[in-house]
């Protein structure tokens, strides 16, 4: 078989693919070095450290069904949806619901959890705290 | 990972994958010990769908998940293949697509080797950083592992409408995928999600490499390799764990296919073409807008030399491969009590007047090219092609057209859908038009270099 030939334009346009690939990928490692330096000098990721926090609510867990997710943060803001989330991706296969309309409810505070007098409010009372911010109650009935 | 388990986990991972590459090497007309990468690679993304699908249909019947019974439906679904790949085999004839392939000089073969370690280098860090993925990938595609390996017959409790964010609507290929794999290791292992998206964007580039290697030269396939390893973003993408990656593999996989049909004729590339669409369905909604489109890009592309008579009897074909996947996304649709987010509540007032806001257009289109500029690849492959003076092969006029339609075709459908949100388009727009364009790149990316021309 001849060797492939190229015309020096074709021979250019394929230095300069070549070229853009191997720049772009650098960037792309420079930029994920950059964005990722905090996130290893943590040790552990979000996900990981989230779902630790719920070992011990998870060995010594007594529902089945679904329940309900109180959290300290504003509904709409990130970091609590994604706290719900992961609350949810934590226990499943256990339905985890926004609210406390359910036998059980999960707690998730990363500030002060609720007073006595707002879970008297709530209708809810204390099973077990597990002293790191999640808590488990009961529906009074 | 316990040592006893290894052998069991890599006959649950490798039986699929093998009864894949028969497929692929039963269906494709090309001669034996050739397109090697292209079937391998092709083998991989069927038994990716292939694995999902037993699983899927065990699940349904309400079937013991215990390693034994793994064993036994995978061995039997492989069997169901086989049989039906031997029936195909004999209308198949196996006849050389092109002569030997003209070979990529080696500093560009080189490049593409290093840029796509390069790559894999991105994918590993980014993985090891994220062990459990992006947000999408925790919040709903191993999350609904979770419910598969954790919930035993409560499985369905993932499509519970209280769980509206996780998307209880959408297809579950991944999920039941990496459950699968969960099930075969006895541990929920990060390995296993991440070794999903890697499985999926080699085969794809390996599939990419190898078609455009056949179909038009050795340098068409390196500058695949490099458009697709540079490509800003997509090694992170990939490692995201999203169903993107196999996405993306299931619709290059079948237009591949479809390509390889129209050059050497046969039923067997129509079958794995259909049957890739249905797995691309079963993977994401989007791959369910691939269906229409690749037919009809398939129509387009074939209407001058095709009969009626012919078109019906290759739409057929495609429609029997296809029929897998179809048939696991209508179960799926009809037992959930809800909608899809995109479509439920939608009025025609509202429709009206969303269709009729210039704005949406601009916001649409502005974002749509601002987001393909930040790719980077797309634009310098097309800088690059006008520098060699805009030169284009003969050989696969019909194949790249089938190709670009198609990739157009759904980026038309990702408008309209965009255009119609619900959502807040700003915000709609922000969170998903650089992926959803990222999935549509291999398939433009395998139509222009079906038709660019580099060397002599």
């Amino acid at each position: 078989m001849p060797p492939v030939t190229f015309r020096p334009g074709s021979a250019a346009a394929l230095f300069l693919i070549a070229g853009m690939a191997l720049v772009s990928l650098f960037v792309q490692s420079w930029n994920f070095t950059k964005i990722t330096t905090s996130r290893v000098e943590r040790a552990v990721d979000p996900v990981t450290a989230f779902e630790a926090r719920f070992s011990p609510l998870k060995m010594d867990n007594p529902i089945h069904g679904p329940v309900g997710y109180l959290g300290d943060r504003k509904p709409k803001d990130l970091q609590s949806v994604m706290a719900f989330m992961l609350t949810q991706y934590t226990l499943a296969p256990v339905v985890v619901e926004q609210g406390a309309a359910h036998e059980f409810v999960i707690g998730n505070f990363f500030s002060a959890p609720p007073t006595s007098d707002q879970l008297l409010e709530l209708k809810l009372e204390m099973v077990r705290d597990f002293q790191n911010g999640v808590v488990l109650y009961r529906r009074v009935p | 990972m316990t040592g006893p388990r290894l052998p069991l986990v890599l006959l649950g991972l490798g039986l699929p994958a093998a009864a894949g590459w028969l497929l692929a090497c039963l269906l494709t007309p090309l001669p034996k010990g050739t397109a090697r990468l292209f079937r391998w690679s092709l083998g991989t993304a069927l038994g990716l769908g292939m694995g999902s699908l037993s699983y899927m249909l065990w699940r349904i019947l309400g079937g013991a998940w215990t390693p034994p019974y793994l064993l036994g439906e995978t061995a039997l679904f492989i069997f169901v293949f086989f049989v039906l790949a031997c029936i195909l085999k004999k209308s198949v004839s196996a006849v050389p697509v092109v002569g030997e392939p003209a070979k990529a000089p080696g500093w560009l073969t080189a490049a593409s080797l290093v840029a796509a370690a390069g790559a894999a280098g991105i994918f590993l860090a980014r993985t090891l950083v994220e062990p459990h993925g992006g947000w999408d990938a925790w919040a709903i595609w191993n999350l609904k592992a979770r419910f598969f390996v954790r919930g035993g017959e409560a499985w369905t409790r993932m499509l519970s409408p209280v769980l509206d964010w996780a998307h209880p609507d959408y297809p579950l290929l991944l999920p039941s995928t990496i459950a699968r794999w969960w099930s075969y290791a006895g541990s929920e292992s990060f390995v296993w999600p991440a070794l999903a998206a890697l499985v999926s964007a080699a085969a794809m580039a390996g599939l990419m490499w190898e078609a455009l290697r056949l179909l038009r030269s050795g340098t068409a396939a390196a500058v695949a390799l490099l458009c697709l390893a540079g490509t800003y973003g997509l090694a992170g993408q990939a490692a995201s764990q999203y169903a993107e990656a196999p996405l993306a593999l299931f619709m290059a996989a079948s237009l591949a296919c479809l390509v390889l049909a129209e050059r050497t004729g046969g039923r067997g590339p129509l079958v794995l073409a259909g049957a890739c669409a249905g797995f691309a369905a079963w993977t994401k909604n989007e791959g369910l807008l691939f269906i229409p489109v690749l037919a009809a890009a398939w129509l387009l592309a074939g209407r001058r030399w095709r009969t009626p008579k012919l078109t019906a009897v290759e739409f057929a074909w495609m429609v029997v491969g296809a029929l897998p996947g179809l048939a696991a996304v209508a179960v799926l649709k009809l037992s959930i009590p809800g909608g899809n987010d995109l479509v439920t509540g939608l009025g025609a007032g509202a429709l009206a007047a969303k269709l009729a806001d210039p704005q949406r257009y601009w916001m649409i289109l502005k974002t749509f090219t601002l987001e393909s500029l930040k790719l980077v690849m797309p634009a310098a492959l097309l800088a690059a092609w006008g520098l060699s003076g805009f030169r284009r092969s003969s050989d696969n006029q019909r194949g790249a057209l089938l190709c670009l339609v198609a990739a157009a075709g759904m980026l038309l459908g990702y408008g309209l859908v965009y255009l119609l949100t619900p959502y807040d388009l700003a915000w709609h727009l922000s969170t998903s038009a650089s992926r959803l364009l990222m999935g549509v790149w291999p398939a433009a990316l395998l139509g222009m270099l079906l038709i660019f021309r580099f060397e002599e």
